[in-house]
């Protein structure tokens, strides 16, 4: 009996019934690694920072005649004194037992800080996404389906003007006409729905608008070209000609297979919402993670910049996985090796 | 009698460039750079786009001549003016004139925007040509590299690097390079992989090329369409990253005009001179829009097929 023959076989018999759970963990394992790399990254620039972050910590809590022993005492309670190699090590270690360190700036448990922020943005990140698919796939849709007429023109200029509009100066504009001039929303501010889902509501309109404007114009246009391309191809041809109702040939063979390229595209729209929310959050002044960021990259917060990388990494990797997964889907022709 | 079947007369056959709208007499019957030129300008908003580009670079480089103020200048009295004879687009809080400070502001964009699309498309193409030729463990490192430089929002990497350096225009370009690498390397990776195969590189390598130059003079060459596009929207995009990066108050340094900080600035006097804060935006818009316009023409005019791609 050939040995190798036989476990290689039995390997494959495995691979083959359980392609997709293996194909799921090695597509885990692999953003892990990611995830760690991103981690690595952002701790090697928070420690390059010039300047020592305790010096933040000490002027903005008034106490610049501090002895060298006190201040050394102050470097272990941060975990600054080891060499860097060994704080990576205790600061990951600390992150799977859900002690993200503590907060130079707040001087409070960085998990505090992610707990009460995250949330928010969360919010508005999920409506501006939902609404960015819907919006822009479908505007997408209806302008292939009617292209050359005026609604195609309209729909495309816009969606180029869409890409080009700088989110934060959308926010202010929108802030100008609906809050100061017409005063029909708020201001600026953030509210739980939970609270008062009314008034949230009302705050949460204009920020979701700016932040997803530029993912619905670009999936606008993405769409549009994708159906177009699928317009094209013989099989549309051979649906017609089979005798296929038009509602049939529209939803089940021209949109779903141009949806493909889009749905790409969404999962790397994740990334861009969260990054728009470091804008957004600081014109409409929202207590989320972008704000939360910006600020602790200012005070060379490193604790929170380094926790608040590891949410967005591992939340941009989560989705963009989802995302693979679901091609198979939608193209069957589309193996998990 | 035959009717339909008229066999002294011979079929006209018609060599017609289907591409091309405009078929001239006496134009060769095939040139792929008057093809290409016919069909960028055959279409209204390429040639728009291309003329706001034009427009851009002269303004960026004439600006002592076409701005009627001096953008430093200040005047305590006559500030937050609205728009008027004098002032065009009215003064901002220290009473200097927004017209001159937009189109001193132009200067910055370009250089920002030029330069670090530059540095990261260099960067990035060496890195995705790396990845993509030798394959193996090089395109694992690499392309893990990018997943992660992609995991992370652009704008926020740029945000930490910039503050990172401290302030001034140079670390900004190194900043928005740093943030730009993905998307040339992702590109040119996946181009170079599909040029590999060509039977053209076999021949070269057979011939004795070194690996240097076969990812110079011949993958390089055959990947330029794509990367022309990439580059031409990826200025535009760098310049709102641009403006993202000194609306937030990083970067520039304050008297430094950026169309940015400038809408920053405005915002705090959105009642009393709403002008301030949306005219930088609308230069913004226009030269973004101008970017994005010329890149889709070039992508059209270059290879249609690249539509959805980039």
């Amino acid at each position: 009996m050939d040995e190798t023959g036989f476990w290689s076989s039995c390997y494959k018999k495995f691979f083959q019934k359980y392609k997709m759970t293996t194909y799921i963990i090695r597509r885990l394992l692999m953003g892990l690694l990611i995830v760690l790399i991103v981690t690595i990254m952002i701790f090697l620039f928070m420690r390059l920072l010039p300047g020592d972050p305790l010096e933040v910590y000490i002027n903005q809590s008034d106490m610049s005649n501090l002895s060298p022993d006190q201040l050394q005492q102050l470097r272990q309670k941060f975990g600054l004194d080891k060499p860097m190699p060994i704080q990576y090590i205790h600061w990951i270690s600390g992150v799977f037992r859900g002690d993200f360190g503590r907060s130079i700036y707040y001087d409070i448990q960085v998990r505090r800080l992610i707990v009460e922020r995250l949330p928010v943005t969360i919010h508005l990140g999920f409506l501006a996404f939902i609404l960015s698919g819907l919006l822009g796939i479908s505007a997408g849709v209806i302008c292939a389906l009617k292209r050359g007429t005026w609604i195609d023109t309209v729909v495309t200029f816009l969606a180029n003007i869409g890409i080009t509009m700088p989110s934060f100066w959308v926010g202010i504009i929108l802030i100008y006409l609906l809050a100061l001039k017409a005063g029909w929303l708020p201001v600026h501010g953030y509210t739980s729905p939970f609270e008062d889902f009314w008034l949230s509501t009302k705050q949460v309109i204009m920020p979701v608008i700016c932040l997803s404007l530029f993912s619905i114009a670009s999936l606008t246009r993405l769409t549009r070209s994708s159906m177009l391309e699928v317009i094209k191809q013989d099989y549309i041809r051979t649906a017609w000609a089979k005798g296929l109702r038009e509602r049939v040939i529209i939803m089940r063979h021209t949109i779903k297979n141009a949806l493909i390229p889009v749905i790409t595209v969404m999962g790397l729209q994740i990334a861009f919402i969260f990054g728009g929310s470091v804008l957004i959050e600081t014109v409409f002044n929202i207590p989320g993670v972008g704000r939360l960021m910006t600020q602790s990259v200012m005070q060379q917060d490193f604790q929170v910049v380094q926790a608040g990388a590891l949410i967005i990494a591992i939340v941009v990797v989560l989705i963009n996985l989802i995302v693979d997964i679901s091609y198979g889907w939608l193209d069957p022709r589309i193996r998990y090796e | 009698m035959n009717k339909g079947f008229d066999l002294e007369k011979k079929p006209e056959i018609q060599f017609q460039n289907l591409d091309s709208p405009k078929w001239e007499e006496g134009s060769p019957p095939y040139s792929e750079f008057r093809r290409i030129i016919s069909v960028f300008f055959s279409r209204p908003l390429p040639v728009i786009g291309l003329f706001i580009i034009i427009l851009l670079i002269l303004t960026a480089i004439f600006a002592p001549f076409i701005a009627p103020y001096d953008p430093y200048k200040m005047n305590i009295l006559k500030k937050l003016r609205p728009p008027s004879h004098e002032h065009l687009l009215g003064t901002d809080s220290l009473g200097r004139d927004t017209l001159s400070r937009i189109i001193y502001g132009s200067r910055t964009s370009v250089i920002i925007g030029i330069s670090a699309i530059g540095i990261s498309s260099l960067i990035g193409l060496s890195l995705g040509l790396l990845a993509a030729f030798f394959g193996g463990a090089w395109y694992h490192i690499i392309m893990r590299f990018i997943d992660a430089l992609m995991a992370f929002p652009m704008l926020l990497l740029a945000l930490l690097i910039a503050s990172l350096l401290g302030v001034g225009m140079k670390n900004v370009i190194i900043a928005l390079s740093i943030g730009m690498i993905a998307p040339p390397c992702r590109l040119m990776c996946g181009v170079a992989m599909s040029i590999k195969e060509n039977d053209y590189i076999l021949a070269a390598r057979t011939m004795g090329m070194s690996n240097f130059r076969i990812m110079v003079e011949q993958i390089l060459p055959n990947a330029f369409p794509p990367l022309l596009v990439m580059i031409t929207i990826g200025l535009g995009a760098t310049i709102l990253a641009e403006a993202g990066l000194s609306f937030l108050g990083i970067g520039i340094i304050p008297p430094t005009p950026a169309w940015g900080s400038m809408v920053n600035d405005g915002y705090k006097f959105l009642l009393t001179n709403p002008v301030l804060s949306i005219s930088p935006g609308v230069a913004i818009m226009l030269v973004v829009f101008g970017f994005n316009m010329m890149g889709d023409g070039l992508r059209d005019a270059l290879d249609p097929r690249l539509r959805g791609v980039i």
